[in-house]
């Protein structure tokens, strides 16, 4: 790999003088992550961000308290291990359109909370003062090790059993797979990556605010998760560095930053629906599929010429008697 | 597999009124009735895939299934495929037959987990691939594997989501219409594949249209209509009750399928017809069913 020093160097440079862009970049990346494994799976919750809230004031709160570090996120983590199950259970019911407006009202229910339980959260104010317990390095590792755990459901049998279940639930119970069962440990799996990014958020940037939770963190997560790409965990982090840089390296127009966005949603929707990601796998496939095209063409006729062959092209026409390749 | 009375019901409309009947391993049945009998709503209620209220009971193996998940049942051994084909457009076709193995069946029998918990992956990973490309090869799309299902004509997607239903090796296979807008000749070789399959142990229930398909594949044969069996037995039985011309000509043959009704049975006694509901007849098809009684 590239040990080349200038580079390094500019790295390093860079990484200093933009350490908390980066940090926010890596703390919005593990936001999309939890957000991405439940669109993926086709479990329309948008429930990650409450534990976003309730990771980084469980976190806040402890540090503030002298609690070490691993505490903190052990506690972060079995609470939203807890908390999930019990919620999962909860809205086992609501599919689709119904559970992302239920796990919405679940956000903005936790913020409301937060806010009003003023004596230990700071209420509107916020907490502030939290010790600085993490570094970039440290929350390198943490998304990394999420985005390793993505990295396995997205393939082999995992990633089959996740495109199966968003493509069709009936199906996919009709293969076996334990449907419920999934939709429980995706939203629980989704809690903890929604809850780990909180709690890096409070312990980065030693303040967490209610406001940062509820609709401004939906928003953001969606954002990113449109402009990256759900399908793998890859989109999730070029999201989160788009959506997290465009407006810092963008200062000159950074009053137009809103529109920008809007725009580039938009866009993104329109001709990518699969985030930038999608795009450029696509782009990837297409020249390997014309850079074969023509030497392929022979094979595929043999192809189609299996024990089925002759009528294969007719069939999916009703009237047999329609010659082949007619059109 | 044993159905027993079973009432499916979606608000007022009763898509099924009291069906009863048995598919036996070894044997392929077929399943034959006009568009609205209730056909696709019996294998939903035997795949535990329908939303619709419902009475009456299902037995696998003597266990009665009527509380499991569809999975669970799928597990059992139930696997289907649909009258829509119902593949994952990106999946290719060798993983959307993959997706079809069930962890638990791939080794097939339990010996295998004493190799301990590597021997099983490996073992399982092998065994599974061999599957699906056996299961491949049998229904003649192994040129194919490689291509998305959306790439293929329909015909071959029928035949993926079979090799998909059938790469665990199911107890109780349910096909829905599994020959539709095909030709004379793919009917034959899945006629021929059917055959092979009920004869490999499994029980096979084939819902069908063309009646000379169910006399030359099927074993045993029943009639829906209206939500109601109206003949059973053995196909040709089936062919010639008086109920199923009535119903066959009665709605316009659909599929051409009056001339060849009266073929194969002509002449044959109505007397013969073992059904239990053919006393209701096809009058009250779509009816509320007066005729039965009990109704909670
Ligand atoms: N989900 C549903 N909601 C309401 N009514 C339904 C539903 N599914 C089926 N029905 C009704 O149940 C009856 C039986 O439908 P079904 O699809 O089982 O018929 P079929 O025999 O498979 O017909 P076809 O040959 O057209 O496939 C029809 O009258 C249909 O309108
Ligand atoms: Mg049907």
């Amino acid at each position: 790999m590239g040990h080349d020093p200038v580079l390094l160097a500019s790295l390093g440079s860079f990484f200093q003088t933009n350490a908390s862009t980066v940090q926010t970049m890596l703390v919005d990346a593990l936001l999309a992550f939890s957000v991405q494994i439940c669109l993926r799976a086709g479990v329309f919750s948008l429930g990650s961000v409450a534990f976003w809230s309730l990771g980084g004031y469980t976190a806040g709160i402890m540090a503030k308290h002298g609690q070490p570090t691993v505490l903190a996120f052990a506690v972060v983590i079995a609470g939203a291990v807890v908390l999930g199950a019990v919620m999962s259970v909860a809205l086992a019911r609501l599919h689709g359109l119904y559970l992302a407006m239920a796990t919405v009202a679940l956000d903005l229910v936790v913020v409301v909370l937060i806010t009003n339980a003023t004596s230990i959260t700071g209420g509107a104010e916020g907490l502030f003062a939290i010790p600085v317990r993490l570094g970039t390095g440290w929350t390198v590792g943490v998304v990394a090790v999420a985005a390793g755990v993505l990295a396995l459901t997205e393939r082999g049998r995992a990633g089959r059993v996740v495109r199966v279940m968003r493509n069709d639930s009936d199906v996919a119970a009709a293969l076996g797979i334990r449907v419920r069962r999934m939709e429980r440990a995706v939203f629980v799996g989704s809690a903890v990556l929604g809850a780990l990014s909180g709690a890096c958020y409070a312990l980065l940037f030693s303040t967490i605010q209610p406001s940062q939770g509820g609709f401004s963190a939906i928003v953001t997560a969606l954002t990113i998760v449109v402009l990256g790409g759900m399908e793998t965990w890859v989109g999730g982090l070029v999201g989160a560095v788009v959506v997290v840089g465009l407006p810092l390296w963008a200062t000159p127009i950074s009053t137009w930053t809103g529109v920008i966005y809007g725009g580039a949603i938009i866009v993104v929707a329109m001709v990518a629906p699969r985030g930038l990601v999608g795009l450029v796998h696509d782009g990837v496939r297409q020249v390997v599929t014309l850079g074969r095209g023509r030497g392929r063409n022979r094979n595929d006729s043999q192809d189609v010429g299996g024990p089925a062959s002759g009528d294969v092209t007719a069939m999916g026409i009703p009237a047999p008697g329609v010659p082949q390749g007619a059109p | 597999m044993e159905v027993a009375d079973l009432e499916v019901r979606f608000g007022g409309v009763v898509a099924l009124a009291g069906v009863s009947f048995s598919l036996i391993s070894g044997e392929c049945c077929g399943l034959i009735g006009a568009n609205g009998s209730g056909k696709s709503t019996l294998l939903a209620a035997l795949s535990r895939l329908h939303h619709g209220a419902e009475r009456g009971d299902i037995r696998l193996a003597g266990e009665s299934c009527v509380g499991w998940s569809p999975d669970r049942v799928a597990r059992w051994g139930v696997a289907r495929t649909f009258q829509t084909v119902r593949l994952v457009a990106d999946l290719d076709v060798r993983d959307n037959v993959m997706a079809g193995v069930m962890p638990g069946s791939a080794t097939g029998n339990h010996a295998d987990r004493r190799r301990g918990p590597f021997a099983v992956l490996r073992g399982r990973a092998s065994d599974a691939s061999a599957r699906v490309d056996e299961a491949l090869q049998t229904v003649g799309v192994t040129a194919q594997r490689k291509r998305r299902p959306t790439e293929l004509p329909y015909g071959l997607q029928r035949r993926v989501e079979i090799a998909r239903a059938i790469v665990s090796r199911p107890r109780v296979l349910l096909l829905d219409e599994p020959t539709a807008g095909m030709t004379g000749r793919e009917r034959a070789e899945l006629g021929e594949l059917f055959g092979r399959l009920a004869g490999s142990g499994m029980a096979v229930l084939v819902v069908e249209h063309d009646v000379r398909f169910v006399t030359s594949t099927c074993d045993q044969a029943f009639a829906l209509d209206g939500g109601r069996v109206v003949a059973r037995g053995t196909p040709t039985e089936v062919i010639a009750s008086p109920e199923v011309r009535q119903a066959y000509l009665g709605t316009g043959g659909a599929g051409g399928a009056p001339g060849e009704v009266r073929a194969p049975g002509a002449g044959g006694a109505p007397g013969d017809v073992s059904g239990t509901s053919s006393v209701h007849g096809t009058g009250d098809a779509g009816g509320t069913g007066p005729s039965r009684g009990a109704r909670a």
